[in-house]
């Protein structure tokens, strides 16, 4: 399977949708979408479109991942190209913690695959990892592939904490914070729904074409789906690079650019803001210092504001470099689950995660990406739809992180406006308890 | 003898004609009058009336070359065979819908490949009372739900009377089997439709008897009719049946109707389906049938025959090459 072939594709956006819709005939997809962001200096790719495992070792439960982690860094080091995620449920490897939540989703813990398809766009030159005749074999096969509008979802998503819940859950939370159990820490709640058909392909690219994310990703996993528009990098490895990029902090993108540029600024400004990541960059630079050359570790970038399809964001930038005793799978254990998701110090807030939230996280805060050539860049798994086909489950996960200056109220509003394009995508009712 | 009326003659005025005549009336565009084949002379009556006459040899009429000289164009959605197409479809699918999970991945196999059209039965006529029956209703919704999730069409087959409005509304083209192709009910049935029919031999018919079973579709009003060669019964037992190529040369030589083979159920044994696929595909024909199971060896019926899932991929570029040497392309 050395076989490469490059070919121009004629119409990009086209090729795309009928790609999706043909790769998700088969029980394993992953497909990574920058949504042009590429020109980003650490951007590695536009579109890659993996598709069906070659073999199926790499897929592990709860009970064996000690193993698996020494059987992904073998295939890692081998230079194989895997894709694949790690569920936020891992820390319960990692860290001597557990969740008792239910999991109506069921993704596990996680898994990787070298794909039997890959596909790969920059601009419209398509790498497809096969022959010449294969090649056009394949392209014909997904050209005749139509996009064909079946459900239209209506889901009436529900909120498993009311808002009432909500507030005085965070007073209980800016409680401790007061208290000194910790410092900050990322209070998630779920909006799901049942009984819902949902067309998967098809909301992820509303989702996309609404969010343009940089770091947006579809995973199909046998009857288990993940529809992402996520706007933040976890991790990535380049030669002998570690960089993070933590987002915390988010306000609505205005209508105009003159008014955003006051939005942009207010966000720049906001001490609880900058309070909320400067605490996420010293995670994350401790994160970092387990596996970087002692004095490596850098902060690029603090508090850049950049502006997204609807909202506005703050993002810091650390890169660090990898320790030559530190293998890549290590140098992701050592930063997994990312600080954003969690708080600080970490392994407190995870635990007092567990006893606030009253769903399990399963894939979402979790991480999807590749690894190649000993190299891998991974997401953070937020702003998704996730959907089990079986059980016709949705899940919407929205969290923010609360800190000493958290005011209930805005906090549930901030989590409404992440929320909103999933949503408007899945044309939701939504039921709010008070 | 075949009449094709004038345009200006009313459906109330060949609805005597056809009385007079003993005649059967097809409505379409124009009115048709058909007689028996023993009439070989129009009257004057006849001549005033018909824009067209064509008189055949025997009761294979509008099925015939003498009638229509160049073979029947029949659209399957965005596809089309016969006319003056080279195209070949490949039809693959297991013998029975089992399960939602047994017919979803088939289906997956199908988008793979870029097989457009998946087969597979939900009333099955079987041999024995006492063996699996197929899913129903059942069946047909879960073929429903693959064709709006995969963009597929639907192939399947109808057992008796008693479904066959629900066959007809679900599937893009019904089968009508080979221990059906007498069945009059049905016939007349697929008539009133205009759905592609793909009509199955008998295994101990002629292929008078055979295109006459076809002659029922088209005159009840649906032009849309395929013709599918499975096997006819010989004194050999070594196979389940023989598979009838000569029949088809004089198919193709004889009549306007698209031929497609079943190798499957022709031979009834698997390992001699993928050498018989290519030898059907070798002849020039609009399309194979061939059966296709995840786990043949589990099957509900017919799991000796049934290709698995990795034979079939094997299978399929060589049907290519093999209607390539024909000059036919798979579609």
């Amino acid at each position: 399977m050395a076989d490469t072939t490059t070919v121009s594709i004629d119409n990009v956006e086209q090729f795309k949708q009928q790609a999706l819709v043909w790769a998700n005939a088969f029980n394993v997809v992953c497909l990574l979408d920058s949504n042009g962001y590429s020109n980003d200096r650490y951007s590695s790719c536009e579109w890659v479109l993996a598709v069906d495992e070659l073999s199926n070792d790499l897929t592990y439960g709860q009970e064996k991942s000690a193993q698996s982690f020494s059987e992904l860094n073998k295939q890692v080091i081998a230079g194989k190209h895997l894709f694949g995620f790690f569920t936020y449920d891992l820390k319960n490897e990692l860290e001597s913690l557990s969740s008792n939540h239910a999991d109506n989703i069921g993704f596990p813990a996680m898994y990787f695959f070298e794909p039997r398809f890959l596909f790969e766009l920059r601009g419209s030159k398509l790498t497809v990892n096969r022959n010449y005749p294969e090649t056009f074999e394949l392209i014909e096969v997904i050209s005749k592939c139509k996009p064909t509008d079946v459900y239209s979802a209506t889901a009436r998503l529900r909120c498993n904490v009311s808002k009432n819940e909500y507030v005085s859950k965070v007073q209980t939370i800016r409680q401790q914070i007061e208290e000194g159990d910790f410092y900050e820490l990322n209070y998630c709640i779920n909006f799901s729904a049942e009984n819902v058909e949902l067309n998967t392909w098809q909301t992820f690219l509303k989702l996309n074409e609404c969010a343009k994310a940089p770091f947006s990703c579809y995973v199909k996993w046998h009857d288990r789906y993940l529809m992402c528009a996520s706007p933040e990098r976890f991790l990535k490895k380049s030669g002998r690079t570690l960089i993070a990029q933590p987002i915390k902090g988010t306000n609505r993108k205005a209508g105009t650019k003159q008014l955003n540029e006051l939005q942009r600024e207010a966000l720049l400004n906001s001490n609880k803001e900058q309070a909320e990541n400067v605490m996420i960059v010293d995670l994350v630079r401790n994160d970092l210092s387990k596996s970087a050359i002692s004095g490596t570790v850098h902060v690029e970038e603090l508090f850049g504001i950049y502006t997204f399809e609807t909202v506005n964001q703050m993002i810091s930038t650390v890169s660090a470099q990898l320790s030559s005793d530190v293998e890549p799978v290590e140098a992701i254990k050592n930063a997994f689950p990312m600080g954003s998701m969690t708080g600080a110090p970490k392994v407190e807030v995870m635990k007092n995660i567990e006893h606030y939230e009253s769903f399990k996280r399963g894939l979402y805060s979790g991480s999807v990406g590749y690894f190649k050539n000993g190299d891998f860049d991974f997401n953070v798994v937020i702003r998704s739809i996730l959907y089990n086909q079986t059980t016709r489950t949705i899940n919407v996960p929205v969290g923010g992180a609360i800190t000493y200056d958290s005011v209930p109220v805005q906090e549930y509003e901030e989590v409404l406006l992440k929320a909103q394009a999933m949503f408007s995508v899945l044309g939701a009712e939504l039921l709010i308890n008070n | 003898m075949i009449i094709h009326l004038k345009n200006n003659i009313s459906i109330t005025e060949a609805q005597s004609l056809a009385a007079k005549y003993q005649a059967v009336l097809i409505e379409g565009n124009p009115l048709v009058l058909v007689t028996t084949s023993k009439l070989k002379q129009a009257d004057e009556g006849l001549q005033l009336v018909a824009s067209d006459i064509f008189v055949t040899d025997t009761d294979i009429q509008l099925a015939g070359k003498q009638y229509i000289a160049t073979k029947r164009e029949i659209k399957l959605k965005d596809l089309s065979i016969g006319g003056s197409s080279a195209n070949s479809i490949v039809i693959t699918g297991p013998c029975s819908v089992e399960s939602e999970e047994q017919i979803e991945s088939a289906a997956q196999l199908c988008v793979e490949l870029g097989v457009r059209i998946l087969r597979a039965g939900c009333y099955k006529p079987r041999t024995s009372p006492y063996t699996f029956q197929g899913m129903g209703l059942e069946g047909l919704k879960l073929l429903d739900k693959m064709r709006s999730k995969y963009g597929l069409q639907i192939i399947t087959e109808v057992r008796d009377s008693t479904h066959i409005n629900e066959v007809i509304e679900y599937a893009d083209v019904i089968q009508i089997g080979a221990k059906s192709m007498y069945d009059h009910g049905i016939l007349r049935q697929c008539g009133k439709t205009t759905k592609p029919v793909l009509l199955k031999r008998g295994f101990g018919t002629t292929l008078q008897e055979f295109v006459q079973s076809a002659e029922f579709i088209l005159s009840g009003g649906n032009p849309n009719v395929i013709l599918c060669e499975r096997g006819i019964r010989t004194f050999e037992t070594k196979t389940r049946f023989t598979l009838d190529l000569c029949g088809v040369a004089w198919l193709k030589q004889n009549t306007n109707l698209p031929v497609i083979l079943d190798p499957s159920h022709a031979i009834g044994y698997s390992y001699g389906v993928p050498d018989l696929a290519r030898a059907c595909m070798a002849m020039g024909i609009d399309g194979v049938l061939i059966e296709s199971h995840p786990n043949p060896k589990v099957a509900k019926s017919d799991a000796e025959q049934q290709l698995n899932f990795d034979e079939f991929r094997a299978l399929y570029p060589t049907l290519k090459s093999a209607a390539a040497c024909a000059g036919h392309q798979v579609v």
